[in-house]
Formats: C-alpha cells, sequence, structure tokens
C-alpha cells in the first residue's frame, strides 16, 4: 500500500537510487487559469545527479553532476553552468537531495484521494520559491508533485512509465557543450532585495 | 562569435524591396495588443543565463514574466519602460523609474526595455527612413534581416506569417559585451488595429 505515514514516506524517499520516467508538466495562476504545458523525460541518480530533459514546447535540457547544473539550450545556442545548490529550494531537490527530506521539509500526511497517498510539504527555509510542494505517491512511489509558490501559482508534475532502480548510464549526467554553443556562469536568478 | 546570418556585402535597398518593406511596416505598426511565449538567453562577458520569458504588450503598457529553471527565480515586471513594478517568486515588489538600470542591477544584464517591443517584432525603434542604408538590410519580401539601431546591432530569423503578420521567431541582439538571444515559440497577436 502507499506510505501512510510520513516516516513511510522518507522511508520511501530515501529508497530511490535511481529514478527514470516521462513526465507532464503543467503551469496555472492563482485563478486556475493553465499558463503553461511542458512534457519530457528525465532520469536521476541519488544524490545530486540527474539529466532532466523538456522536450516540448521547446527542447531544453537540465544537466546535474557532482555539484554543478548545467542548463542546455539548443534553440539559443548556450549552455549555462551554475552551483546546484542554487537548485536546492527546487522540487527536483525533493527528489535528488542528499539531506532526507523530513531536513529540508517539515512534513504532514493529507489524506488518499485518487489512489494516491497525499503529503504535504513546507519548506523550513524561509525564503525559497515554493510555499508548499505536495506530494502523491502509490504503492510504488512518487507519482505526482504540486509546487504552490508565493503567488499562489501552481506547478503541477506527473511520472510516467517510472522506471525505479534500475541500472542507469552514468554518461547521462556529462555534459559536453556541442560545437557552436556559447557556455555561460549563470549568476544567481533575479531576486529584489 | 560569428553574426547568425554572416554579415554579406550591404547593398543597399532595392525600390521592389522598400516597397515590400512599407507594406511589411504598416501591418506591423498596426499591431496594438500583442504577445508572445518563448525563451531568451543573455550573455554579458562570461556570465549569462537562459529564461523563460511571457511577454505581454497592451499598446504602451509591457507586462513581462522571466522564471530560470524549474520556474525557479520566477521575475515578474508590468508597466512602461520609465515606471515599472517588479515583483520576484518571493513576492517582494518594488516601482522604479529605471527598469533598465534596475534590472541591470540585479542581473547585471543590459535589456533594451523601451526599444525591446518594436525590436522583437522586427521594427527600427523609429523608422527605416532614420537610419542610413547600410545600417539595415531587408530580405527580398522587404522584412528587416538585420541593422544597426541606437548603437545596438539586431538580427533576425524564422519569420513566419502569423494571421496578416510576418513575425521573426528568432533575434539576436548585441551592443557592447551584451548579446541577448530570444527565440519565440508562439506569437499572439490577437486582431491588431483593423
Amino acid at each position: 500500500a502507499p506510505a501512510e505515514s510520513v516516516d513511510a514516506l522518507v522511508e520511501q524517499l530515501s529508497g530511490i537510487e535511481t529514478l527514470a520516467a516521462d513526465f507532464r508538466q503543467e503551469r496555472r495562476d492563482a485563478q486556475g487559469q493553465v499558463r503553461r504545458e511542458s512534457a519530457g523525460r528525465f532520469v536521476l541518480r541519488r544524490p545530486g545527479q540527474f539529466f532532466w530533459r523538456y522536450e516540448t514546447p521547446y527542447v531544453q535540457e537540465l544537466i546535474a553532476n557532482d555539484g554543478t547544473l548545467w542548463v542546455y539550450e539548443p534553440d539559443l545556442r548556450q549552455a549555462s553552468r551554475s552551483p546546484l545548490a542554487a537548485t536546492e529550494g527546487a522540487p527536483i531537490a525533493i527528489l535528488t537531495g542528499e539531506r532526507p527530506v523530513d531536513e529540508v521539509f517539515r512534513i504532514r500526511h493529507l489524506e488518499s484521494e485518487g489512489g494516491l497517498s497525499w503529503f504535504a510539504l513546507r519548506p523550513r527555509a524561509e525564503e525559497g520559491d515554493f510555499r508548499e510542494v505536495l506530494l502523491g505517491v502509490d504503492d510504488r512511489g512518487i507519482r505526482e508533485m504540486r509546487f504552490i509558490d508565493q503567488l499562489d501559482q501552481t506547478t503541477r508534475v506527473t511520472f510516467e512509465s517510472r522506471r525505479f532502480n534500475q541500472p542507469v548510464d552514468e554518461s547521462r549526467f556529462r555534459f559536453e557543450a556541442p560545437e557552436g554553443v556559447d557556455v555561460v556562469e549563470a549568476r544567481e536568478p533575479p531576486a529584489i532585495q | 562569435c560569428a553574426s547568425l546570418l554572416g554579415t554579406p556585402p550591404s547593398e543597399p535597398a532595392s525600390d521592389a524591396q522598400l516597397a515590400a518593406w512599407e507594406s511589411h511596416e504598416q501591418s506591423l505598426e498596426s499591431m496594438s495588443d500583442w504577445a508572445f511565449d518563448g525563451r531568451a538567453a543573455v550573455r554579458s562577458g562570461v556570465t549569462g543565463g537562459s529564461v523563460q520569458l511571457e511577454w505581454t504588450q497592451v499598446g504602451t503598457v509591457t507586462s513581462l514574466e522571466l522564471a530560470g529553471p524549474f520556474d525557479t527565480g520566477r521575475l515578474a515586471m508590468t508597466g512602461t519602460a520609465d515606471h515599472m513594478l517588479l515583483t520576484d517568486g518571493n513576492g517582494n515588489r518594488r516601482v522604479t523609474d529605471r527598469p533598465e538600470a534596475l534590472l541591470e542591477e540585479q542581473t547585471g544584464w543590459r535589456i533594451p526595455l523601451s526599444t525591446l517591443p518594436r525590436w522583437v517584432r522586427g521594427l527600427p525603434s523609429d523608422s527605416l527612413e532614420a537610419l542610413e542604408s547600410d545600417e539595415y538590410r531587408l530580405d527580398d519580401q522587404g522584412r528587416l534581416l538585420s541593422f544597426t539601431d541606437e548603437g545596438w546591432e539586431v538580427e533576425y530569423d524564422r519569420y513566419r506569417e502569423i494571421g496578416r503578420f510576418a513575425l521573426p521567431h528568432f533575434v539576436e541582439l548585441r551592443h557592447d559585451g551584451m548579446r541577448i538571444r530570444i527565440a519565440v515559440h508562439a506569437w499572439d497577436v490577437g486582431q491588431g488595429r483593423q
């Protein structure tokens, strides 16, 4: 049965060594209007390694390895490099983070709905991009994530054809900028002090 | 880096091209409310970044939303080039009469907010007549391929018909050490002024 307690969730998440899946992502504004839909696939290996590829509406690859996050934009012929810690608050850190999830988030078990057991996670750190993250898990593991940001916009990511703890090709996590691509050092994302 | 289209010697535009430009320009000038969804990559020296970019223009009022990887670092800006409200992902808000300067302070990037609403559609900041004949190149359908305007070099690619407007889906702008590339994924042109 899906995890029904916080401890069961923490155990299930830390039991993920690798995960490969397709994803669909949908962002809605505070009024519930769909603002953006995207889809793609990813493979990750804990801790700290992932290859996240958006395929629609445009191709973008986010590759994390030994503490570095690469963002590669083929259409813009640019790749930027930044410290992975910059996405510490980002939801991907729930799946690939080194620290146990209940150290980074305060977790409450909500209820089961739609065949999923739901949990609410609130970042313990004050300043963060997301006010709350909802996780839906089934008996195999994580199935859906919803992030609510400070402006009440909700991003929903649903995983399909999930493959947990299968062997993963290490080279997926190494990034080589192709010929003609500008490589830049990324600065902190813009925020108003 | 080499410019997008290479720069063959730019002979002055032919009369046919200029005539085609006239009607093309008139259609673009009739666009009052429009929007696009795309991505932008900026580079300033060795630093830079790429963002998801949603731009909405209602008359002279610009509203744009930038977001970094995984929708982190969201920044919303709305107003005109001399008066804008900025809201970041944490809900901090700030009004400024110098949005270009504030954006440069925050991100290190010089973004020409006052002229981009025209440049991103393939229009010069004033008019073609205001430019020297060797400062711009038109394609054979009279649309701008590249020009130098207010110190910026601007180049266009991937023009496509959107309703009755021909709009670029790739723009590169360069000024001193600053380079901006915008890849437009979708234009929304409403009806434009009839």
